[in-house]
């Protein structure tokens, strides 16, 4: 008896110790020497809380690198150690300059929240990508870069990204500079069509709008999908960030609205309105809701996830598609495959798009430019070494140390194609097979304008269509028009969800409504009493404050 | 000259058909994800997800997953860690605690029940929890996984009411055998709730094997990561998600693993701990002769 | 050391430390715990009153500006705030009031059977969903509700009717929802209820054979009594966490088109405060709906004493 009671004692007094000691146990080495043990990375701390002063004076940076990097098949387990560390010393070798990475988990939400802790709980973060860096600029939490671009050694990078547009979306209305770019402006949402079918119904690429529909009720009642199932015009929904037809306006608004999809200046009052209150909105509604009347459009196309658009695309069931470009550029080689009897040499791809664009039936071009995002990588006012992060920034948008942050060292993952012959000009490169794996950590480049420098080819010998895309049409701004007074202009985030407070229900409210104007639930009828319940919620506040920020930026 | 059936046997008649057809109710939809991860994607692409017998088998996917195979296993040996480590340390305290709440006699009951049963409504949130965990050196620790959510206040109090329902007279005997509490515990009360220690340990285990969210915050080096979270990695793939992925990865033109890479996955995460259940069944004996325990 | 039966005067505490010391001791741990990881962050829910925002770091949550009610009247002053709790609350409510009740009838059904491999065949498939994750579960759904070649859609169209837009259908969503709930939760959560079953002395139903009680007259009054206790608190704790619903699965279901019936409060909170950081709103109608589940929970625990069951306190 009285042993069962000690042993109790034992038992609960072991518990307590467990509990205890793990609390206390396996909290990282603080001090970090040179370790080669393949274990020891494990140890090392990629949280890095001292990582900063690191030994032999080599400054040790670390970055969540949310770029993106890792949303490649294969990359979700991330690294063998023995990959990472390769890598690592070959960045340190280059760039002096020791890079630990923190990988993100991969959905977006989780993925923030995950940098919100890092960033709360004050480990070492040197970078890290956002989509504004005007919330992090405001609290002092980032620092201006201006300093760092002007240097000399920065002119390459600041070259690159020019073209683009990108700057801009990164400077603030005095001028400082805060973050490195991620994203660029863009052509994002042709109207492709299926090059079988049009040959099929004797057309040629439209040209305008009415050719245009002219093909989607041709293709309708031909229906060369079979079943009925074929789906003339694929779209696609918006975010609830910016709107359920956002894409969609992005593609055919600016045939309808002289401003395009964006901001514009109504010349009667002088304020900064939505492009859903402009003239010619509901003309655009009107096409819309004819196209779903008719089984143009997809009746589930405003709920479809993207999964699904691209599976209606691949399966080979989509005769038009105003969608995301790469949903079917990307999947070209698998729609191929679906399509039988599809003739190579007759159409070299299977989509084909009109250069100059689509005219709308108020004589402009139907598709808006889409102006980079504020998305870039910004450096911790905390950090002690912003010259290193810039360093192995500067290092990284290059070329070829993109191609080798992307795949690996060269000669082990990646080699020039052998079998070209102006490999190195034509920066065509194939990868090789069989190595650890190597899951692109320490990409921080991936970007567009280098994106576009590589050419890749498929098995035929032929330039993939993805590739010939991002290199032939991405930047071909000729086929659209401006997004109305969005141009370099940067909005305050922070100061539209203060300034507005019904801004979330404003968003709600006019996506639900929106909607049902498109699928016929309301009618077009009602849309002045729609405009009226809007300033009810709080639209006027909505303007005003636009208004109020798009002044005070043209007055600096 | 026909007998009559009894009840018995018609109500197993009935019972039987029912639970088949529960079983295919269930079973479809879940044999195409299994069937999804042997199809090629243009199948997939043609015929859509929800295919139970493919035109041909195709195991690509799986070769991907074995291609990766190092990564897996070292992510493998991470949930199993956690799930062994939490469940028997979740089990061990929950039974200590729930054990006491249970004792009718003992002083402080109520308040000790409110104050658990509090914080299943309230909490900090996760960044003061976070803080707590970091300021303990779990951050990036095996220990991180399983400290953190040790108790589960749901499994603890169904545990203490398991506990209530074995009948007193039992334990009025075992007290007047002179025993005390603690050896009433081991000689009484533990051989008479294994089915619901069992239960128990299955609701951590399971719980241990399908969570992901702890590791994603608390833990920063890939190399600590469990299975659910490469899983994770795999089905919400940010260029997959619709809503759950920011406006901003439209310029991230990648493909997300394929849609039989994601099935494959399932299939290969979810399969061992499917295993587990047959065993602990054997502890949900019908009616425990009550009786005999005494003895 | 037996127990002392004879005292009736008044004891200090000391003296039922002392008595049950061992109890306590075993306890502990538990204990611990809760004070180190569960009260110990309840700090943070201050920030409900304050503009708290991430990269403030710890001294942030108490540096930052007070702000009085200024979240929670965000919260109550939006125009959806009513649509927001009834939904919640409305599909909340169907997947208890189906999900709850099947799981104790499959329980039942489970324990009834004698074979015994069937047995465990049924009780392992039952649980099968439980291990697939939402996104996969929504990927189901669509597809099986998708107007071209869906199942559902298939039948419907084999009845005549004309395929139906499921997911874009607001009068369709609850429906959905629940089935894809139910569906996913039933097995698990019948695996409690078999365990309490097997917890009920066997002698009850020998005599009730010999008395001549049929065998559902044998489920109602014997197994269903005996698993009363855990029903309860079963009950109460789904109670608790009735308004208490993830983002997760309506996210991925979700569109404007069916806001009218699926916008739920995580979903708004998600859009206003995850996507913007804006921890301060969230934490506030977390407190908000914190403080509504004590209430209901404390009415259901209340009544179920009444009632003469084991409530949770």
């Amino acid at each position: 008896m009285k042993k069962r009671q000690e042993m109790a004692a034992i038992l609960a007094a072991a518990m307590t110790m467990t509990l205890l000691a793990g609390c206390g146990n396996d909290t990282p080495p603080q001090s970090q020497g040179t370790e080669q043990s393949e274990s020891s990375r494990e140890s090392q701390g990629t949280s890095g809380t001292d990582a900063g002063t690191a030994g032999d004076d080599v400054p040790t940076i670390v970055i969540y690198n949310n770029s993106g990097a890792f949303s490649v098949s294969g990359a979700e387990a991330g690294s063998d150690e023995s990959a990472y560390k390769e890598m690592q010393d070959y960045i340190l070798e280059q760039t002096g300059v020791k890079v630990e990475v923190i990988m993100p988990p991969s959905d977006a939400s989780a993925e923030r929240e995950k940098l919100n802790l890092l960033l709360a709980g004050g480990d070492q973060i040197d970078a890290w990508w956002e989509d504004d860096w005007g919330k992090y600029a405001r609290d002092g939490i980032i620092i201006p870069l201006n300093e760092y671009l002007e240097a000399p050694e920065a002119q390459a990078l600041w070259k690159l990204w020019e073209p683009w547009g990108s700057w801009e979306k990164m400077t603030d209305s005095e001028g400082k500079i805060w973050a490195i770019p991620r994203n660029t402006d863009t052509v994002p949402y042709p109207i492709m069509y299926r090059s079988d079918w049009l040959d099929q119904l004797g057309m040629d690429i439209p040209s305008t709008f009415d050719e245009f529909n002219d093909y989607l009720y041709k293709v309708k009642e031909l229906d060369p999908y079979g079943n009925g199932e074929t789906i003339p015009l694929m779209l696609e929904k918006g975010t609830s960030e910016l709107g359920i037809l956002d894409r969609a306006e992005y593609a055919f608004l600016g045939g309808y609205v002289e401003s395009g999809n964006g901001k514009w200046i109504d010349e009667t009052d002088g304020k900064v309105k939505p492009e859903w209150l402009a003239d010619g909105y509901t003309d655009f509604l009107k096409q819309l809701n004819q196209w779903y009347q008719d089984g143009i459009i997809h009746k589930e196309n405003f709920t479809m996830d993207v999964d699904t658009v691209r599976g209606n695309i691949t399966k080979g069931a989509v005769a038009a598609s105003a969608a995301w470009y790469s949903r079917v550029t990307l999947t070209e080689a698998t729609t191929r495959e679906n399509v039988p009897g599809f003739d190579r040499d007759k159409y070299t791809y299977i989509y084909c798009a009109n250069e100059k664009g689509t005219i709308g039936p108020n004589g402009n071009l139907m598709q808006t430019k889409s102006v980079a995002n504020t998305r870039g990588l910004m450096i911790s006012s905390k950090c002690k070494h912003p010259e290193a992060v810039m360093k192995f920034v500067e290092w990284s948008f290059e070329w070829e140390n993109y191609t080798t942050e992307q795949y690996g060292l060269e000669g082990k993952y990646w080699q020039y194609n052998p079998e070209s012959e102006n490999a190195k000009e034509n920066k065509d490169v194939v990868l090789i097979e069989g190595g650890p794996t190597y899951a692109r950590d320490f990409l921080v480049s991936l970007a567009v304008p280098l994106e576009v420098q590589t050419t890749e080819y498929d098995d035929d010998g032929i330039q993939e269509m993805h590739n010939f895309w991002l290199q032939k049409r991405l930047s071909d701004y000729q086929s659209t028009i401006e997004p109305g007074i969005e141009n370099g202009i940067v909005w305050d985030k922070v100061a539209l969800t203060e300034n507005i407070p019904s801004l979330n229900d404003l968003n709600t409210y006019k996506d639900e409504e929106l909607i049902k104007f498109v699928n016929g639930t309301r009618s077009l009828d009602t849309w002045d009493a729609f405009l009226e319940e809007c300033y009810q919620i709080g639209l006027q506040d909505y303007i005003d404050e636009y208004t109020r920020q798009y002044n005070e930026m043209k007055n600096n | 000259m026909k007998k009559r059936l009894s009840g018995e046997t018609v109500f197993q008649a009935v019972d039987v058909i029912i639970m088949c057809i529960f079983i295919i109710l269930i079973l479809v939809p879940v044999f195409t994800v299994v069937m999804t991860s042997f199809i090629s994607e243009a199948e997939i692409a043609r015929r859509g997800s929800f295919i139970i017998i493919p035109e041909k088998f195709d195991f690509t996917a799986y070769e991907m997953l074995i291609a990766s195979g190092k990564n897996i296993l070292r992510a493998y040996k991470n949930t199993l860690f956690r799930v062994l480590t939490g469940t028997f340390l979740s089990l061990a305290v929950t039974i200590g605690l729930g054990y006491g709440l249970s004792r009718p006699q003992l002083k402080g009951r109520t308040v000790i029940t409110g104050f658990v049963f509090f914080t299943m409504l309230f909490s900090g949130g996760m960044i003061p929890t976070f803080i707590v965990v970091k300021g303990l050196g779990l951050m990036d620790s095996r220990w991180s996984m399983v400290l953190p959510c040790m108790v589960n206040t749901w499994n603890l109090l169904i545990m203490r009411n398991f506990f209530y329902a074995i009948p007193n007279s039992l334990e009025e005997a075992a007290v007047i055998d002179g025993a005390n509490d603690v050896q009433i515990l081991i000689k009484v009360v533990l051989p008479l709730s294994k089915a619901s220690i069992a239960t128990i340990g299955l609701f951590y285990a399971v719980s241990h094997w399908n969570s992901w969210f702890d590791a994603m915050l608390y833990i920063n080096k890939t190399a600590l990561l469990p299975m659910q979270n490469i899983l994770r990695n795999i089905i919400t793939s940010v260029s997959s998600i619709g809503d759950l992925g920011a406006d901003a990865y439209n310029s991230l033109d990648v493909l997300p693993p394929s849609q039989s890479v994601r099935a494959a996955t399932i299939v290969v995460t979810t399969l061992p701990i499917l295993v587990v259940y047959p065993f602990i069944q054997k502890y949900f004996v019908k009616g425990v002769m009550v009786g005999s325990v005494k003895g | 050391m037996g127990v002392v039966l004879k005292e009736k005067k008044k004891r200090s505490f000391l003296y039922y430390l002392k008595r049950d010391r061992f109890i306590y001791l075993l306890m502990l741990p538990g204990l611990i715990y809760y004070i180190v990881f569960r009260y110990l962050p309840m700090f943070g829910i201050v920030i409900a009153f304050k503009d708290y925002k991430p990269f403030f770091g710890v001294e942030g949550i108490f540096t930052s500006d007070w702000v009085g009610l200024k979240h929670f009247t965000k919260f109550f002053g939006s125009m959806y705030c009513f649509r927001l709790i009834r939904n919640t609350l409305l599909l909340s409510l169907y997947t208890l009031v189906f999900s709850f009740p099947l799981s104790i009838v499959l329980a039942l059904f489970i324990n009834e059977l004698k074979r015994k491999w069937f047995k465990k065949t049924v009780q392992t498939v039952s649980y099968l969903p439980h291990f697939l994750s939402a996104v996969i579960v929504c990927g189901m759904i669509r597809t099986l509700t998708s107007v071209d070649g869906g199942l559902i859609n298939v039948v419907v169209k084999a009845f005549g009717g004309d395929p139906i837009p499921f997911l874009g259908q607001p009068e369709w969503f609850r429906t959905i929802y629940t089935v894809s709930e139910v569906w996913q939760t039933i097995g698990w959560e019948s695996i409690v209820f078999i365990a309490a079953m097997t917890g009920i002395d066997r002698a009850l139903y020998e005599a009730a054979m010999v008395d001549g009680a049929g065998i559902l007259r044998r489920m109602w009054s014997i197994t269903l009594p005996g698993i009363m206790p855990v029903v309860t608190i079963m009950l109460i704790l789904k109670v608790g966490n009735i308004l208490n619903m993830g983002y997760e699965k309506v996210l991925l279901l979700y569109s404007p088109q069916t806001y009218s019936t699926a916008d739920i409060i995580s979903t708004y909170v998600y859009r206003e405060g995850v996507l913007n950081q804006n921890y301060s709103f969230a934490s506030a109608v977390n407190l908000f709906i914190s403080i509504i589940s004590l209430i209901l929970v404390m009415g259901t625990n209340h009544i179920t004493k009444k009632m003469g069951q084991e409530g949770i306190w």
